[in-house]
């Protein structure tokens, strides 16, 4: 049967019918069923059980919400008690405090600005609610948090905890001093919900989901075998597992482009190009600098390092890193064993991005490389429990002197953790330091590991967290 | 409700938010406490405790009972760095308390708000028969709510106010002063007035003169009791319908885990309730290191708050509470002063005297008489995570 055209939204799941939102979650049953019980707390109790959900842009944040508020609408309960004001998620218009009350007014049918004499928006929405629940759904909280400032996070919590009928629920793609900062008003407010990624199971299902759904018969069949959960493992180890960056791969995905895998991630890569853009553009000359510098290394780089790369003052390399690391996009490690403990390695946290850099470069090597290195490796790994696997025969057992194919690449690292001496492998430049750190990690240089893409010291580890 | 065999309620978990008065758990013995107060010839009460250990829930828990014996309840948020927001808020909170027809008497015409420094006055009248000339906002308010209380007992319940005091110490001390005079003023001239104060932040950071609070009595609101946290652990199990091997060995190991800190009794059940799976007491101590490590609860302000609390003396008082926190009996100031590590400062009796009253009013330390040991085993557990000591 020919594969149908795809409905799903991945960047704005409110406009998706919320039946199918509901029907395609996977992942997310326990987030769901907590919430679910805070809500029905909040609409049957005095109780406020106010709900911060934490996840990287593109973790399923307003896929959560939806669902959330869907499932409990069904419930007599809270369809009677709790009305439902959303701030929208871009958030452009909320600039001052009293601006949420003033969505609040909207949603309960008032006008914003016809006040009672003498009274205020609070005590008009007090009327308005007529003793139901206000459940306020912010998303993006940084964003208005840092548009209302912290005499308006003040006057947003003596609203809430004033009034005592008003439930927060609110997303941001990190936590943020507005919120984890003991000084400030909301600190500890809320029950912070962190939206992990899905691991490869999960992956795999949501591609199920998507694909029955396109009535892709081919492609439900290859993620129902060995070969396909290798393939999914290899591609959540290298995108992650952001159900966005799923959702997005799955446009167009078939059997074929899921088997050799690197079409696929080229067209994610491609699909991304404007939100990357977008969060490139949105840093600073200097940050930008930086985030370019770590990703042509491919992996990990010291401050030192950097800074001499991109001609900046070590000093200022390293404020920027910080700013960087608060913003999400570089995270910080140590070596645990051996090398020079008191270096630093920094590394762009979302591989997507760095690969986009190099993508955007045409420096393709690194990638391919990369790709074809997680194919094959779990597929290895997937053939040690099946027999199943058509793809990918045993590589030759002598890996010297040949070309850097990924096969030769992996041989040439059992041979290492094995104790033989590193064999010579032909490596376009390129791809020649990340196979150099590779080897060198794996015979136990923790630096060289450090320096390596983070997807790919499963390699050396062995094991996968995914 | 659904109840267990054992009598134990199920209990929302609700990390932060609202709790009904129903859920609170083992404050009986302080609201017992606020509502004699109340009933007494008093001028009222603040509590002090540390962030998130309940203050505001126990306002709120009193609230209905202050008005079942029949008081006069103005609930007034003071979390706010202006005045005149402050203002705004006392005016709606009185014209919710006393309810808004009665209040429409009280006043003729629009009252109007003038922020000065460190006082705000009223223009017009908050009270019928009284001068229209400027006046003490506060004391012109708490008149109108006599009037309308109709010789009631009339208590504010102040959330916050070391929020608006510190704002405005921030600009002059004397304005914080002078603010919270005009509530003692109100409190000595009207003897039908009753005040119950919380906020955050501690008192002695608005304020190195108390003289303007000490006619209030001193509430500690502390870490649940043993059997108090072990009852709440066991609800919030039951509540969070946690898959748990024993019940009563993971109950008793949140409570350890967390030394009956109601706030971290929360976070921890919520952890186990989005982790999933079977859970035993290992699984409560790693997800309660898990977010120590992770900093989910800001634990880290604890270190990093010093600079600014301490100024000069921040590394006198990190010496001071790695000793502590590390000693297996609470050192005294003697035992302290011999420290290696405290020592090097070379810092008075007097000073360091000094140094551990605030460390007490700030949480971190509890006095057992000539000796310190941490507030509770959870903050020194803190302590030495943050600073590497395990």
């Amino acid at each position: 049967m020919t594969p149908q055209a795809r409905a799903v939204r991945p960047f704005t799941p409110a406009l998706e019918p919320v039946e199918e939102l509901d029907e395609r979650t996977v992942g997310r049953e326990l987030v769901l069923k907590s919430l679910h019980s805070k809500l029905m707390r909040a609409a049957t109790s005095p109780a406020r059980p106010h709900v911060l959900l934490v996840g990287p842009r593109g973790s399923g944040k307003s896929h959560v919400i939806e669902v959330a508020l869907h499932r409990a609408s069904t419930e007599a309960h809270f369809a009677s008690r709790m009305v439902i004001a959303r701030v929208p998620a871009d958030g452009v218009a909320v600039t001052r405090y009293t601006d949420l009350q003033d969505v609040a007014i909207r949603a309960l049918g008032g006008q914003p600005g016809t006040q009672l004499a003498g009274g205020t928006r609070q005590e008009r929405l007090a009327q308005l609610l007529s003793r139901r629940v206000l459940l306020l759904v912010i998303e993006n909280l940084d964003r208005v948090f840092a548009a209302i400032g912290t005499e308006g996070q003040r006057a947003l919590r003596a609203w809430v905890e004033t009034s005592g009928d008003v439930l927060l629920l609110a997303s941001t793609p990190q936590l943020f001093p507005g919120v984890a900062d003991r000084a400030q008003p909301w600190f500890g407010g809320m029950a912070t919900f962190l939206l992990s990624e899905l691991n490869a199971a999960q992956s795999r299902d949501l591609l199920v989901q998507i694909a029955r759904s396109t009535e892709d018969v081919g492609l439900v069949e290859l993620l129902g075998s060995p070969t396909g959960f290798a393939r999914t493992q290899a591609l959540t180890q290298l995108i992650g597992g952001q159900p966005r960056n799923l959702i997005i791969i799955s446009d167009g995905l078939s059997r074929e482009s899921l088997d050799e895998l690197q079409p696929a991630v080229n067209r994610l890569l491609e699909g991304l190009v404007p939100y990357h853009e977008q969060v490139l553009w949105s840093l600073s000359p200097n940050e930008r600098r930086i985030i370019a510098a770590l990703s042509s290394t491919g992996g990990g780089a010291t401050v030192a390092w950097l800074a001499a790369d991109v001609e900046m003052e070590p000093r200022t390399a390293a404020t920027t890193l910080g700013r960087l690391a608060d913003q999400g996009l570089v995270a910080a490690e140590k070596p645990q064993h051996g090398a020079d403990r008191r270096n630093t390695y920094y590394h762009v946290r979302d591989p997507l991005l760095r690969h986009h850099l190099q993508y955007r470069q045409g420096l393709l090597a690194p990638l391919e490389l990369t790709v074809g290195l997680l194919r094959v490796f779990f597929d290895r790994a997937q053939r040690g429990s099946s027999q199943d696997l058509q793809s990918s025969p045993p590589s030759a057992a002598d890996p010297r002197g040949k070309a850097a194919t990924p096969e030769v690449v992996l041989d040439a690292l059992t041979q290492v953790q094995a104790g033989t001496a590193p064999p010579s492998i032909e490596v376009d430049g390129a791809a020649e330091a990340l196979v150099s750190h590779l080897l060198a990690g794996a015979a136990g240089d923790e630096a060289q590991r450090l320096m390596l893409p983070t997807e790919l010291r499963v390699l050396i580890d062995g094991a996968s967290n995914r | 409700m659904f109840t267990n065999p054992d009598g134990v309620r199920p209990i929302e978990v609700n990390a932060g938010g609202i709790v009904p008065a129903a859920e609170l758990i083992g404050r009986q013995d302080l609201e017992a406490a606020l509502l004699a107060c109340a009933a007494a010839p008093s001028h009222g009460a603040v509590l002090l405790g540390d962030r998130r250990i309940g203050k505001t829930s126990l306002l709120r828990t009193i609230e209905e009972p202050l008005r079942q014996v029949g008081h006069l309840v103005v609930r007034v948020s003071a979390e706010t760095a202006s005045l005149d927001k402050f203002a705004a808020e006392l005016l709606a909170g009185l014209r919710t308390g006393v309810g808004r027809s009665s209040w429409a008497l009280e006043l003729s015409g629009e009252a109007g708000i003038s922020v000065g420094i460190g006082r705000v006055t009223l223009r017009g009248t908050a009270s019928r028969g009284e001068s229209s000339e400027a006046q003490d906002l506060f004391l012109a308010c708490a008149l109108a709510a006599r009037r309308a209380g109709g010789g009631r007992r009339v208590v504010f319940l102040l959330d916050e106010i070391t929020v608006l005091a510190s704002e405005l110490a921030r600009s002059s001390p004397a304005d914080a002063r002078e603010f919270l005079r005009t509530l003692r003023k109100a409190r000595q001239e009207l003897p039908e007035v009753v005040m119950f104060l919380a906020g955050s932040i501690g008192l002695h950071h608005a304020l190195a003169d108390r003289t303007v609070v000490n006619d209030l009595t001193e509430m500690h609101v502390d870490v649940l009791s043993a059997p108090d946290a072990l009852t709440l652990a066991r609800g919030l199990i039951l509540g969070a319908d946690l898959d748990v091997d024993d019940e009563l060995a993971v109950a008793h190991q949140m409570v350890a885990q967390t030394s009956g800190f109601p706030y971290y009794l929360h976070g921890v059940a919520q952890l186990l309730a989005l982790r999933g799976g079977r859970i035993g007491p290992a699984e409560v101590r790693l997800a309660f290191q898990e977010a120590l490590d992770a900093d989910l609860w800001s634990t880290s302000r604890y270190d990093s708050r010093l600079d600014e609390y301490y100024g000069q003396h921040a590394e006198l008082v990190r010496d001071l509470l790695d000793t502590i926190a590390c000693a297996d009996v609470g050192p005294t100031l003697a035992q302290l002063a011999q420290s290696p590590a405290v020592a090097q400062h070379e810092a008075s009796r007097t000073d360091m005297l000094d140094l551990l009253r605030r460390l007490e009013a700030d949480h971190y330390l509890r006095r057992s008489g000539s000796t310190s040991t941490m507030a509770s085993e959870l903050i020194g557990r803190i302590w030495r995570h943050q600073r590497r000591l395990q």
